[in-house]
Parts: C-alpha cells; sequence; structure tokens
C-alpha cells in the first residue's frame, strides 16, 4: 500500500529533475535548433550557422545537445579564418567530451597548418587512439610526424590512410609518395606509383615521380623513358631539363646538352640549362668551353647551382684537378 | 617568457590560411631548379663509391647520454643514403660509432638505447656516490659497462668491421690522446667511455686510459686519418646552464664544457656540423636516450637537405670525371 502511495510522488517528483538532467521543453526547443544549425552548415551558409548558434544557445540546451553544434561552429570559425576562435572552441570541446575524436582532429589539423607539428602529435594520437581506423587522424598524424623529420613513423601512417582510402585520395597519394622517395624506399614508391598513375592517368606527376624513383635506383635510362611519358602528357621547361640531367647521368652528355641548348635559346641567362650544358662539356673533358656556361649558372642561379657552378670554376683554376679547394 | 611564445603562437595561427603548404610534403610534384639539381646529382652521388666519389667520413662526439642522439642522426642519414665511408667516435660517440662500423642496423642501435634506462650500464652511474668513493678511496671499477662493452664487442677487432672505425681516449699520466684504429675493439671502447676521476682507468699496454673527450671531443682529425676526404661532424654539445647539485655533478659538468670547448675548435674542422638540440640532457641521464635519439632526426632531418648539398659541391667536380 505504502509503495503504491510512493510511487506516483515519485514520479512526480522525478519530472523537474529529468529535465534538469536531461533537458525538458527547453530541450525540444533546442532541438528544433540543432536541426536548423545542421541545414545550415550541410549547406555552407557560415554565416547562418552562427547566428543559429546564438539562438540554440538561448535555448539552454543540455550537455548531451551542445557537442554536435561545437563541430559546425569550429569548422565554421576555421573556414573563416578565425583560427584563434577554432582553437579556443576545440580546446573546450576536448574536455567537455572527451570522446569525441572529431575536436581532437581538428584541432591537430590546425596545429599542423601552422607548423606546430608538437601540439598536433598528441591530439592525432588521442583521435586514434578512440578509433585507429580514422582517416583524418592517420593523415594528420603522418603529417605532423613528417614535419617533425620523422620520416619511419610518417610512412607508417601515410600507408594506414591511403589504404583505408582505397588509394583514393590523390593529394595524400602524392604526399605518401613523396615520404617514399625521401626515404628511398624504391619498392613501395614504386607500387604507389603505378595506383597513383591508375588514379590519375592524365597527370604527369606520377611519370616523373616513376623516373625519380628509377633515377633513385641508378637506372637512369628508364628514367628518361618515364620523362618522356611525363613530357607527352605536360612539357615544361623543368621536366625536360631534369630528363637531360638524367641523360647525362646515364652517360649520354651530347643528347644531354640537345636539351641544355634548346632551353638556353629560348634564355641564355637559364642557370639550369648552363648547368647541364657545363657539365656535360667538364664530362666530355671540353673544360675550357665548360667554363663560360658555368659562369652564366654561377651568376644566375640559386644558391645550390650557384655554389656548385662555383666549385667546378674553381676546379677549372686548378687546372682541372680535384679537389678544387682544401 | 610563457606570454611571448603564446603570442607567437597566436600570431603565426592567425596567419594560418597564408601557410597552408607547411603540413606534410607538398603535393605538386613542381621541385625548384636547385631542388631539380641537387636530387638528380645526388641519385648518382648516393650509389657512387670512392675513388669514384670522395670518401665520406662520420665524426661522433662524446657527450654521455646526450650521445645517443647520433643515432637519431644516423637514421637520417641512412634514409637520404648519405655515405658513410668511415667513423670515428668519442666516449658516447665512440660506442655508437663501434656498434654502427661492425654493421649493427640503426634499427638495432635504437633499441639498444630505447633499453638503456633498463640496462645495468646505469647502475654504474647511480653507483657514484662520493661518500663512497671518500670511504674507499678507490675510484669505482664500471663492472656493468664493461660487461656491456665486452658482450658486444669482445672477439672483434678493428680489422673485423664493416667501416674503418678509429676511437679516442687519453692517458691520464701523460695526457695525451689516444686514438684506436687496430687490434681488439672493446678496450678501445672501453677506455673512450671512462669517464676520469670516477672510473678507474683502463690498463692497457702500460697506458692508463680515461674518456677521450677530454682531449678529443670531436674526432674529426681522427677520421680524416682514416682516409676521409670530407667529414660531417655530429655533436651534442652541453650548454651547462644548470648549478650542479653535488661535487660529482660538479666534476662530471666541469669535464662536459672543457669537452664543449674543445667541440668550438674542432666543428671547424669538419665540412658539415650536425647539432642535434640536447643540452639539457645531462651526461648521466639515460633514461633520456630515447629523447636525446628523438632530437637527433629532428635536427638531422632538418638540416640533410644541405648537408647533401655540401656534399654534392664538394664532390661534383670529382663525379663528372669519374661517370
Amino acid at each position: 500500500m505504502r509503495i503504491a502511495l510512493l510511487l506516483p510522488l515519485l514520479l512526480v517528483l522525478s519530472a523537474p529533475a529529468s529535465a534538469f538532467l536531461f533537458g525538458g521543453d527547453s530541450d525540444k526547443k533546442a532541438l528544433a535548433g540543432l536541426e536548423a544549425l545542421r541545414a545550415a552548415f550541410k549547406a555552407g551558409d557560415c554565416a547562418a550557422v552562427q547566428e543559429r548558434y546564438d539562438a540554440f544557445l538561448e535555448e539552454k540546451p543540455s550537455r548531451r545537445l551542445r557537442e554536435e553544434p561545437y563541430g559546425y561552429l569550429g569548422r565554421c570559425y576555421e573556414k573563416g579564418g578565425l583560427t584563434d576562435k577554432a582553437i579556443s572552441l576545440y580546446k573546450v570541446a576536448i574536455e567537455l567530451f572527451p570522446a569525441n575524436r572529431l575536436f581532437a582532429s581538428r584541432l591537430g589539423r590546425i596545429y599542423n597548418r601552422a607548423g606546430f607539428y608538437d601540439s598536433a602529435e598528441p591530439l592525432f594520437l588521442k583521435a586514434l587512439a578512440l578509433k585507429s581506423d580514422d582517416i583524418d587522424a592517420n593523415i594528420g598524424l603522418a603529417r605532423a610526424y613528417a614535419g617533425m623529420g620523422f620520416l619511419g613513423r610518417a610512412r607508417d601512417f601515410y600507408s594506414m590512410a591511403v589504404v583505408l582510402q582505397d588509394f583514393g585520395d590523390p593529394v595524400v597519394m602524392r604526399e605518401y609518395a613523396r615520404c617514399l622517395l625521401e626515404k628511398r624506399e624504391w619498392e613501395e614508391a614504386a607500387f604507389i606509383a603505378s595506383r597513383g598513375k591508375l588514379r590519375e592517368p592524365l597527370s604527369a606527376y606520377w611519370p616523373v615521380n616513376q623516373a625519380r624513383i628509377l633515377a633513385g635506383r641508378g637506372d637512369y635510362t628508364g628514367a628518361v623513358l618515364s620523362m618522356d611519358g611525363a613530357l607527352e602528357l605536360e612539357a615544361t621547361r623543368g621536366r625536360r631539363l631534369e630528363r637531360a640531367l638524367y641523360l647525362l647521368l646515364g652517360g649520354h652528355p651530347r643528347r644531354a646538352m640537345e636539351e641544355a641548348d634548346a632551353a638556353l635559346s629560348a634564355d641564355r641567362t637559364d642557370a639550369l640549362a648552363a648547368s647541364v650544358k657545363a657539365m656535360a662539356l667538364y664530362f666530355m673533358g671540353e673544360k675550357k668551353q665548360a667554363e663560360p656556361y658555368f659562369a652564366i649558372a654561377a651568376v644566375n642561379g640559386g644558391d645550390f647551382t650557384s655554389k656548385l657552378a662555383g666549385s667546378f670554376i674553381e676546379c677549372l683554376k686548378n687546372g682541372g684537378m680535384w679537389p678544387c679547394k682544401k | 617568457m610563457k606570454f611571448l611564445l603564446r603570442t607567437t603562437l597566436s600570431a603565426l595561427l592567425l596567419a594560418v590560411p597564408a601557410i597552408l603548404s607547411a603540413q606534410g610534403f607538398p603535393a605538386s610534384g613542381d621541385n625548384s631548379d636547385d631542388e631539380i639539381l641537387r636530387d638528380a646529382l645526388w641519385t648518382r652521388l648516393a650509389l657512387a663509391r670512392p675513388p669514384a666519389r670522395p670518401s665520406v667520413g662520420l665524426a661522433l662526439s662524446g657527450g654521455g647520454a646526450r650521445g645517443f642522439a647520433h643515432t637519431g642522426v644516423l637514421e637520417s642519414l641512412e634514409y637520404a643514403g648519405f655515405p658513410a665511408d668511415y667513423v670515428a667516435g668519442t666516449s658516447m660517440g665512440a660506442l655508437i660509432g663501434a656498434l654502427y662500423a661492425s654493421g649493427m642496423t640503426v634499427e638495432e642501435i635504437w633499441k639498444f638505447g630505447l633499453e638503456a634506462a633498463d640496462l645495468k650500464v646505469s647502475r654504474d652511474f647511480r653507483k657514484i656516490n662520493l661518500v663512497t668513493l671518500l670511504i674507499r678511496d678507490r675510484l669505482i671499477t664500471p663492472d656493468h659497462i664493461n660487461k656491456f662493452i665486452e658482450e658486444r664487442f669482445g672477439a672483434l677487432t678493428f680489422e673485423k668491421l664493416q667501416k674503418p672505425f678509429a676511437c679516442s681516449a687519453m692517458d691520464i699520466r701523460t695526457g695525451e690522446k689516444i686514438v684506436f684504429t687496430q687490434g681488439p675493439l672493446a678496450v678501445a671502447v672501453r677506455s673512450s667511455v671512462n669517464l676520469p676521476g670516477i672510473f678507474a682507468p683502463v690498463e692497457y699496454r702500460q697506458r692508463y686510459l680515461v674518456d677521450g673527450g677530454v682531449v678529443d671531443f670531436i674526432p674529426v682529425d681522427s677520421v680524416r686519418a682514416l682516409g676521409a676526404d670530407w667529414v660531417l661532424a655530429s655533436v651534442t654539445e652541453s650548454s651547462a646552464n644548470r648549478v650542479p647539485e653535488n661535487v660529482l655533478m660538479s666534476l662530471l659538468q666541469v669535464i662536459d664544457i672543457r669537452g664543449s670547448l674543445l667541440a668550438r675548435s674542432a666543428e671547424k674542422k669538419a665540412d658539415f656540423v650536425i647539432k642535434p638540440e640536447v643540452a639539457e640532457i645531462t651526461v648521466a641521464d639515460f633514461e633520456r636516450c630515447g629523447d636525446a635519439g628523438e632530437a637527433g632526426v629532428r635536427e638531422a632531418s632538418r638540416r640533410i637537405e644541405a648537408a647533401k648539398e655540401a656534399l654534392l659541391i664538394y664532390s661534383v667536380p670529382r663525379l663528372m670525371e669519374k661517370l
């Protein structure tokens, strides 16, 4: 009998408590606000997101309902270049919703873009601890490690990301390919290059990448053939001269010179073309004839090209004897 | 300081849209002329062997636990295909250098460093206690360090190493620099890591040998004497920016400062210097070998393109003649 009386009493009392804990009428309004926010975000209307977020907050939504809008507002801040606001918001969100990996991932992404890889690393690790196959977190961590110089670690996370994406994102594929080139991991690099070519058959990027892999292995004939493929897709001065360098390194100085001459006839101050021609002449023993081209490279080249040409000029002053300078 | 850091961070982050390319590797694939020239020539240099290219030596400095940064440097050099025909080391540089020259992979050397805190080696350093030293009036014999070196190098001689190697020690009686290049390896490495004033000198062929860091902190001359035309030095200097807690730490710090002073003149003789940021790690901080190694990777990765360029500028005239 007592229980029968107590039960309705408890139910009456529990109504305001549940409203306090889980939101009541207010949450119903907030839910409607959330729907509107979601729609504005999906429509890419960040001004509306901001406006509706303020209205949403006025409804004093429960903590549970605030999680999703944080994500919308944060990404809108990012989109609008309000990076400091996005950072503050994500930091709060990470504290409030530690199980939501989106906030850690987005904050890590901002730090990565600014070059603060050390700050980004733990955030991506946190996101991956929550879900190890989170694609964005794998990419983010790979980028953070690449930025810090840890190529081995970067390789592992790039590898995971491209597999999770089924080799579908050309940007990440290219970054991974570059990482493998720098790490001189030729077999995997060749595999990724072949997948990249399948994904982007009309891009010259992949034949150039393939040429660099072959050159790295010392196969200059193969590198020249790959560069030919790249030039068919998109011929640029840089690619023609890179091909000329592979010709020279493969022991074909005259063919390298032909390419360099073509570039020099278009621009006689072309430092890279002058370097190729000068080195080809030097290789053939025509050291005196090489000197004016080294001079062009020394005067017009970038820092490395200029210093390299300077080194040859020193050698020529030394009667062509190595070491050029002690 | 914190305020300054925060302000700088905020300012940089506000400029984020302008520096989007800072993340990951650039995806365009269009290199600058300098990069095209450097990368193409590097493919040749990395595959060539002396005399087709100049020979390259690595000089690894002393520095106790800080010296583990050399492992990170070696990792980055290996990834880049950087040639290393000769190796010389002093103190911790001698230990890492000997492991490397013996054919141990960089991955295996990493493993040794990461386990260093658990190895009994650090017990020899924990044994360094002023009271014990005063009561016994005798220097400590670093049993665990000796055992570790014997286990790894016991049967090896310099002649059996995969790369020519040299390591430096000092005769405590005369102050002479002793450079080992032949004979048993273990005694040479043991002498090179043997802290003077704390560990008993290693007696070998009427010599009383202690850590070479006091006379040859960066063994640039030693690696040149082996035959290297071009020398890359990995230097793990101390900042000495701390007040030592006790007499023994003072002694270690004095040795460290002396080493760093020597380093400044020796590094001028090297053709390229990589200095990992490990100043805050002390000589006996073996728990932080991993941090030191990571600092080595970071600094070497940051400087690797510059190192390649420096070697190419020196080598390419020779390379073109022997193509």
